[in-house]
């Protein structure tokens, strides 16, 4: 497939060279960077929300707290959100836990 | 159209008005000037060479908007060089902090070494753009070049994110060449280069 560049806003194909080096550029870069399946990107997401969520009430574990059970189940539930995930529908079907009040 | 004409002719605005004189004062001091615009479709890179990067300014802005890439989960990224592309400069400290905008984690932060200044998260595909802004200080010193970058955009993941950051380049040569590149896949959008005299 042509490779094009475009050099102060003018389009042209690609010289060989320069195909050559941009193709090593691109190769090192997905050799450190291998693309993530669906499944991965969304559990990523999933984490992620996890994790901020935990960090709103992280405030209730310090030892001038106490916390309450429903707490303690709330915050174990997101801990472990990610328990038995294996695919991508899985993934999509997770519900996260209602945060009960402090 | 000088004032006396203008009083003498009077003008009327919903005419067209071609311009014949000469714009002068580009490089001169405290100057700010758009050097010239990229309008890419599915290209591997943009470069900005030696005709349009030159000691004519001090510091330089590039301006990236309604970015695509055409692979999911690429990140973006700048090379300079001091040869106008011979080759690029090898060692970049590079670091960046970043937000998810739709309220996941707070708060990250990445850094490491590598060939290049790699301006985003990795970015999803789709039709969702993203922006970017890169200064550029001091591209004429002969120490090292520092760049700043701060962009918004889609992570792979589809959710709002946005970065911020900056590379020190440590190489000693002028910059005369600017290559913007994804690390996977083409790269579409309006890439606009800016020239800053101080």
């Amino acid at each position: 497939m042509v490779k094009y560049t475009y050099v102060n806003g003018v389009k042209r194909e690609m010289t060989q060279e320069e195909e050559n080096i941009f193709n090593q550029e691109q190769t090192e870069w997905l050799n450190q960077n291998p693309p993530k399946s669906r499944f991965e990107i969304l559990l990523d997401v999933i984490r992620d929300k996890r994790n901020s969520l935990l960090a709103q009430t992280d405030y209730l574990a310090l030892s001038d707290q106490t916390m309450s059970a429903e707490m303690t189940t709330y915050r174990q539930a997101l801990r472990d959100i990610t328990n038995g995930l294996t695919t991508v529908a899985d993934v999509e079907a997770v519900v996260f836990p209602e945060k009960p009040g402090a | 159209m000088a004032l006396s004409k203008i009083q003498a002719e009077s003008m009327n605005l919903a005419d067209t008005y071609a311009f014949t004189g000469t714009v002068s004062g580009a490089g001169e001091a405290n100057d700010y000037k758009l050097i010239t615009t990229t309008e890419a479709t599915n290209a591997s890179t943009i470069v900005f060479d030696n005709t349009v990067v030159t000691s004519d300014y001090d510091d330089y802005y590039i301006s990236m908007g309604s970015v695509l890439v055409s692979n999911n989960g690429t990140d973006v990224h700048l090379r300079l060089s001091s040869d106008n592309g011979s080759s690029t400069f090898s060692t970049v400290k590079t670091g960046k902090v970043y937000r998810n905008l739709y309220g996941g984690s707070s708060f990250g932060h990445e850094q490491g070494s590598y060939g290049y200044t790699f301006l985003s998260g990795a970015l999803s595909d789709g039709t969702t753009g993203w922006c970017c802004s890169i200064w550029l200080y001091d591209v004429n010193s002969s120490r090292y070049k520092f760049v700043q970058f701060l962009n918004t955009g889609k992570h792979t993941g589809g959710e709002g994110y946005s970065w911020f950051g900056g590379s020190e380049f440590q190489d000693t040569g002028a910059i005369n060449y600017m290559r913007i590149q994804p690390g996977g896949g083409t790269i579409s959008g309006k890439f606009s280069l800016y020239g800053i005299k101080r």
